[in-house]
């Protein structure tokens, strides 16, 4: 018998749980812990992490660089949020055009762009703050020339590169611009200048802009609303390079006509759409007044427009055909202006031309321009109208036809280049001066009818102007009726051709020793500004034997004349080079893309073989 | 285990689950609360300033109101933490942290309140969304949800039960406190009558929702009576949880229809975040009413708890609370009105740079910000010559004498306001800094700072700028112990103005223009002058006759004193803007008129109401001259401040209804009435008008003193 007590065992007390793995589950002291203390920090955790990544995304899409915005940072004799009031304009003018496109340029007028601006240290840091996602940049500083005209007047020219960055890709493409104006106030001047550089600004950058990567990710992707947005801007690109692509064409195509209808024997040293006069002919090369003009696509009439660059007169060695004005490696000119008013002559034994210079047509002035560039007003006057100037051989004296005013008369002047002194003139009142050439360093021969005349014959006059008292010789007397006109004597001044209008249309040879004349019959060829060769055994000179002008080559020994050109096109202004062996001439016809508006004229040469 | 035992253990559980509850309450309470910060101050068009924008432009009793709900939710934060050892960063005990929960809403209800009554003094009210009268909305969300919680706990249910009625109190107080003039209850009422009697039922859905979200928390308050006798069968029922996400949810349904609608806006989130915010408050405050409910019911030695006991805690509370809504109150009085400077000579530079240089800057910053606001303007160039302006004016500036202060708050001032989305407080201050200056140097100059709203291509667009004044002469005034004053001015630029004066509760002083003055009074006082200036045919120009014949007699009366009488009235009458401020009640006349009309309509007529009937009163000028003034506007206009004051004001004079219904009043009976109350005399008519006064807006029309 078993007097202990058996402990009861759980299992026994709780059947329900009898054979099963129990585990054991203390009574709680308190009811304190039955209630979770719930743990916060997983939850913080998981706020943070959104808020992270949230953060992330919000900071990534504010300093996200927009493609389409764009920052004009364009220095024109400052920034415009230094102040400079051209920049302004240009940047205003070129951001509403770039608007118009579709494009988002970075606004001036908001002031939280220009504290932007004046605190970062350039344009490309002002362009990442203001989430802009390319930056157009260039550095103009406008070179500023005061003409001595009465109340003032100054003109402005700028050149130079533009540039177009993408901040994303940190790519950059170059082009140049070049730009020219005047006023009596150079604000306006400025102001001007402004204006018209926005739509070449803009005709440098676009077709970068719309085939940049960055942007051809929205014109070729499928965001409507961005497509529609930049339509404007593709359509733009697009006629501008078709209508830049048929231009190009054009000029050469037309160049190419010219030089098949010569058979080859032209050879043409002008580029396809030169605008180039023939000043003169030297030893190695020729002189040249060039207005070249830059085809650009306008915003505003879209379609293509002309830009016309400054003039220039060039020294051209023969033999290497000619680069635009435009070009950045085109040579620096003798001289580059505003306007040439009539025909520059060179001369004949140096390196010098003389021109008249227009001052934005409130003056006229005679200048010279050497080689090296030097140039020298020496006659400036709000009034006269100075035409044809021709440096004497050594070049001391100058002539040019003089006239008071706009459709009146002209006289003949001559001056003296060092101090602008005019030591020769002569009024004619029956206004019958027919030309005028120099014979030597001195003497210059003039056509004309002296007054008071009975018989109304022309004269061949001479003047030493290097004498004084001045006195006029008039040494040949041309025929009863007979209009003799364009005298023009050969290099050393022995011989002087001229062109006759007597019963039939003649060229006179006349020597200038004899005073003896010989005629040539021209009276097929129409003949007018004739030259002589240097040896004296040819005249060049202009002949209209059909609707266009040609260049006819006469032997002196033989008489015997022939055409050196017969193409389409006019063919002006021959001049022979210094070995006699070419005959330098303009080739002259309508532009093919400009029809209405401008001729081009190129330099050519053919040899007289 | 006995049964009362038992109710005392699941007491004691449910009592932690509710402290617990609490804890983890005001920790989102907390973050929502400072959330808030990102709840736009004002809006300026489409774009949000934000509190830190125009943090330094608020008087002190705003900024308190403005931080308080941020502060409020670092402190809650704070009260939801605890550590390994204690139950409690700052506050251990649950019913202590309650009494904390429920003395920071007061605190921050307080704040916003005094905040309100001091920024009306300032350029613009606080945000509608903090003082539409909260206290008595959320109390009866809070009740309800908390007494129904409390009605399922045994010893809590009388608790409940009384929570519950005081939830019907507070929605009472709700529905039935006038709100300028009027029982919400009944525009309520009214509306319900109209979108029953619209015709299109989705309008009536549409309108319905309105009207539901206006009468939730009547609606949550009677759907907890039903627990006033029963018990619920869980813890937390429904009433309790359509008591906190119910009204929420209702503004979340608008926000979800602004997005279906296009597109939300900056207005749609701020909503929806405030129905967030609403959730967090109403939650914790429940779950701190609760604790504080379960705390008493439960014996403390029960559950005991360390930490301060509630009733130590609320007397901080209260102590520390006091002092806080004492000091905000003392920091909200508004700053004293008045002007006391001396006026020097205008001189020829003075008058250039304010009324050449200045303009011209001005006129050049404006074309600028068009140029800027424009869908295509850039304004590059407007923004130099806006630059260009302004060196030129403060290089002129700077060369006056003794200019260094002038020329400092003019730099300032031009550095400054270069900012679209600038507050109008910063705008004021920035001009008030030049005339601060202009007054020391004791030049007589003033600049009257303006916005001038408008809606533009780009949305709602707000314009600064400034008039230049020369400041002829300075009247001080006295009412009591408050001090006034009104500046005689001339414009310095501009044709003519609109107004003969105006007066801003921002401003220490009333302008009177003089150039109007003289332009009015030659244009009234001319031989048969007519009192309105424009061609009338028929019955309208016979009803102006009755007034032209009246003017004839006062300009025979007044002769050469037109000019000085016109300029005395206008005096008191813009003195009386300042005298009223911007908590001048509502008469019960001009609720009744423009009921359903827009708070500023009524705020403009109530006004000039007291302006008109104080310029009656002005001594030693014919009341009559009011009268002939408000005719036109009484007999010809049909709308307007300036008919509706005309109507009210004839009404009181003369004791008589003009109106033929509501509010289109009687033109021939306007005229005959006119024609009765000319004859009385000076002193009858000023009676009157102190009279009517105290009528409409209860107290006695104030006798300001020139000193």
């Amino acid at each position: 018998m078993n007097d202990s007590p058996t402990p009861e065992r759980p299992e026994e007390q709780n059947p329900v749980i009898a054979g099963q793995h129990r585990a054991e589950i203390p009574a709680p002291d308190s009811t304190a812990l039955i209630i979770p203390k719930r743990r916060l920090w997983p939850v913080f955790v998981v706020f943070g992490a959104i808020l992270a990544v949230a953060g992330f995304f919000i900071v990534r899409a504010l300093v996200a660089t927009d493609p389409l915005r764009i920052l004009v940072a364009i220095d024109l004799d400052g920034y415009w949020w230094e102040g400079s009031e051209p920049a302004a304009k240009l940047a205003d003018e070129l951001a509403s055009q770039l608007t118009e496109l579709g494009f988002d340029p970075v606004k001036g007028g908001d002031p939280k762009t220009l504290k932007v601006l004046e605190s970062q240290k350039d344009p490309k840091s002002a362009a990442k703050k203001l989430g802009a996602g390319f930056v157009i940049e260039a550095h103009l500083t406008p070179e500023i020339v005061e003409h001595p005209i009465k109340e003032g007047y100054f003109e402005v020219r700028v050149a130079g590169p533009v540039t177009l960055t993408s901040l994303e890709k940190g790519t950059t493409s170059t082009s140049h611009v070049h730009g020219y104006a005047g006023a009596q106030k150079k604000d306006r001047a400025l102001a001007l200048l402004a204006d018209s550089m926005a739509s070449q600004a803009l005709d440098a950058v676009i077709a970068q802009l719309i085939d940049h990567p960055s942007v051809r990710e929205i014109t070729e992707g499928s965001n409507v609303k961005l497509l529609a947005r930049l339509d404007p801007a593709r359509k733009f690109t697009e006629s501008r390079r078709v209508q830049l692509a048929e231009a190009i064409e054009s000029y050469a195509k037309k160049a190419k006509e010219r030089e098949t209808e010569s058979g080859g024997k032209t050879l043409f040293w002008s580029h396809d759409a030169a605008e180039d006069m023939l000043v003169g002919a030297g030893d190695g090369g020729y002189f040249v007044k060039t207005a070249d003009v830059t085809p650009f696509y306008s915003s505003q009439s879209r379609k293509l427009v002309r830009h016309e660059a400054l003039e220039t007169i060039e020294w051209r060695p023969l033999g290497s055909p000619a680069r635009p004005t435009t070009d950045e490696a085109a040579p620096k000119p003798m001289w580059k202006g505003y306007h040439v008013y009539s025909y520059p002559s060179s001369q004949p034994d140096g390196d010098r031309v003389a021109f008249v210079e227009d001052l934005f047509g409130w003056a006229k002035t005679i200048t010279i321009a050497d080689k090296g560039g030097k140039t020298r007003r020496i006659r400036v006057d709000p009034e006269h109208r100075f035409v044809d100037p021709r440096l004497a051989p050594g070049g001391r004296y100058v002539a040019v036809y003089d006239r008071p005013e706009a459709g009146a008369a002209a006289d003949l002047m001559v001056l003296d280049t060092n101090d602008g002194k005019e030591v020769f003139g002569i009024h004619t009142d029956n206004e019958s001066l027919g030309g005028f050439t120099w014979l030597d360093d001195r003497r210059v021969a003039f056509v004309y009818v002296p007054d008071g005349s009975t018989d109304n014959r022309r004269v061949i006059a001479v003047v030493d102007v290097s004498r004084q008292p001045l006195s006029i010789e008039k040494p040949f007397t041309g025929k009863p009726g007979e209009e003799l006109r364009n005298p023009s004597a050969s290099p050393d001044g022995s011989k002087l051709v001229c062109v006759s209008s007597y019963a039939k249309p003649m060229v006179v040879v006349i020597d200038t020793s004899a005073w003896t004349r010989k005629d040539f019959d021209a009276a097929e060829w129409r003949p007018s500004w004739p030259v002589i060769s240097r040896d004296g055994t040819k005249v060049a000179f202009e002949t209209r034997v059909r609707r266009n002008t040609d260049i006819a080559l006469l032997s002196l020994e033989t008489g015997a004349i022939t055409k050196l050109t017969d193409d389409f096109g006019d063919h002006a202004t021959p001049r022979f080079s210094p070995d006699g062996t070419k005959v330098l001439f303009e080739v002259r016809y309508k532009d093919p893309v400009f029809p209405t508006k401008r001729w081009l004229s190129r330099i050519a040469e053919r040899s007289v073989q | 285990m006995s049964t009362q035992a038992e109710e005392t253990d699941a007491l004691g559980m449910f009592y932690r689950m509710s402290a617990e509850r609490l804890r983890t309450r005001c920790l989102w309470a907390g973050l929502a609360l400072v959330a808030s910060v990102l709840i736009p101050y004002e809006m300026v068009g489409n774009t949000g300033l934000f509190v830190w924008s125009v943090i330094g432009e608020l008087d002190t009793a705003a900024k308190i109101a403005a931080l308080s709900p941020a502060v409020a939710g670092v402190l809650f934060m704070l009260l939801s933490l605890r550590t390994q050892t204690r139950g409690g960063l700052l506050i251990e005990r649950p019913t202590s942290r309650a009494v904390a929960v429920l003395s920071l809403f007061l605190g921050v209800n307080g704040a916003q309140w005094i905040g309100t009554q001091s920024s009306a003094w300032g350029l613009l009210p606080l945000p509608d969304s903090l003082t539409t009268r909260p206290a008595p909305f959320l109390a009866t969300l809070t009740l309800t949800a908390a007494g129904a919680v409390l009605r399922f706990h045994a010893r809590a249910r009388k608790a409940g039960s009384v929570l519950l009625l005081a939830s019907l109190g507070a929605a009472t107080i709700f529905y039935a406190w006038p709100s300028r003039g009027e029982v919400p209850i009944q525009t309520i009422a009214r509306s319900v009558i109209v979108v029953a009697t619209l015709g299109d039922a989705r309008f009536q859905i549409g309108y319905g929702l309105v009207l539901l979200l206006a009468l939730a928390p009547l609606l949550i308050s009677l759907s907890g009576l039903v627990y006033i006798r029963s018990v619920p069968k869980r813890e937390q029922p429904g009433v309790s949880i359509a008591a906190v996400w119910g009204v929420p949810a209702l503004l979340l349904l608008f926000v979800y229809r602004a997005f279906l609608a296009g597109g939300a806006g900056m207005g749609a989130l701020t909503v929806a975040f405030f129905a967030v915010l609403l959730i967090a408050a109403v939650s914790v405050l429940a779950a701190a009413i609760e604790v504080l409910a379960l705390g008493v019911v439960t014996p403390e030695g029960e559950v005991p708890w360390p930490g301060i006991k509630p009733v130590y805690a609320g007397a901080v509370a209260a102590f520390v609370l006091a002092a806080f809504l004492g000091a905000s109150w003392v920091l909200g009085r508004p700053l004293p009105k008045g002007a006391e400077f001396v006026l020097g000579a205008p001189s020829t530079e003075g008058d250039k740079l304010f009324g050449e240089l200045l303009p011209s800057w001005e006129n050049a910053r404006l074309s600028r910000d068009a140029h800027a606001r424009s869908e295509g303007g850039t304004g590059a160039t407007a923004q130099v010559a806006a630059k260009a302006r302004g060196r030129e004016m403060l290089s002129f500036a700077r060369g006056l004498p003794q200019s260094e202060e002038l020329s400092s708050a003019l730099s300032t001032l031009t550095a400054e306001v270069d900012d679209l989305e600038l507050s109008g407080r910063a705008f004021s201050r920035l001009v008030g800094n030049v005339n601060s200056a202009l007054q020391r140097r004791q030049m007589p100059y003033y600049l009257d700072p303006s916005v001038s709203i408008r809606v533009g291509e780009s949305g709602t667009e707000r314009i600064f700028y400034m008039t230049p004044y020369r400041v002829k002469e300075v009247h001080p005034y006295r009412v009591g112990r408050d001090k006034f004053a009104t500046l005689l001015v001339e414009p310095m630029t501009g044709g003519a103005r609109v107004h003969l004066g105006f007066s801003r509760d921002s401003d220490p002083f009333a302008l009177v223009l003089t150039s109007e003055i003289e332009r009015y009074a030659k244009r009234m006082g001319a031989p048969n002058a007519s009192c309105f200036s424009g061609e009338l045919e028929g019955d309208r120009k016979d009803l102006i006759a009755v007034c032209d014949t009246a003017l004839e007699s006062l300009r025979k009366r007044l002769g050469d004193t037109f000019t000085t009488a016109v300029q005395l009235s206008t005096e008191r009458h813009e003195l009386q803007h300042q005298i009223d401020g911007p908590h001048l009640p509502l008469s019960g006349a001009v609720t009744e008129l423009l009921a359903g009309f827009q708070e500023e309509a009524q705020d403009r007529a109530n006004r000039e109401l007291s302006a008109y009937l104080a310029e009656m009163t002005t001594p030693n000028v014919p009341p009559h001259l009011t009268l002939v003034h408000l005719y036109p506007f009484g007999v010809l206009s049909r709308g307007g401040a300036e008919h509706r004051v005309a109507v009210l004001l004839m009404e009181s004079i003369s004791g008589k209804k003009l109106r033929a219904g509501a509010r289109a009043v009687d033109a021939p009976t306007y005229a005959a009435t006119f024609s009765e109350v000319w004859n009385l005399s000076d002193d009858a008519l000023r009676n009157a008008a102190q009279k009517a006064y105290k009528s409409h807006f209860g107290s006695d029309l104030p006798n300001p003193i020139r000193e």
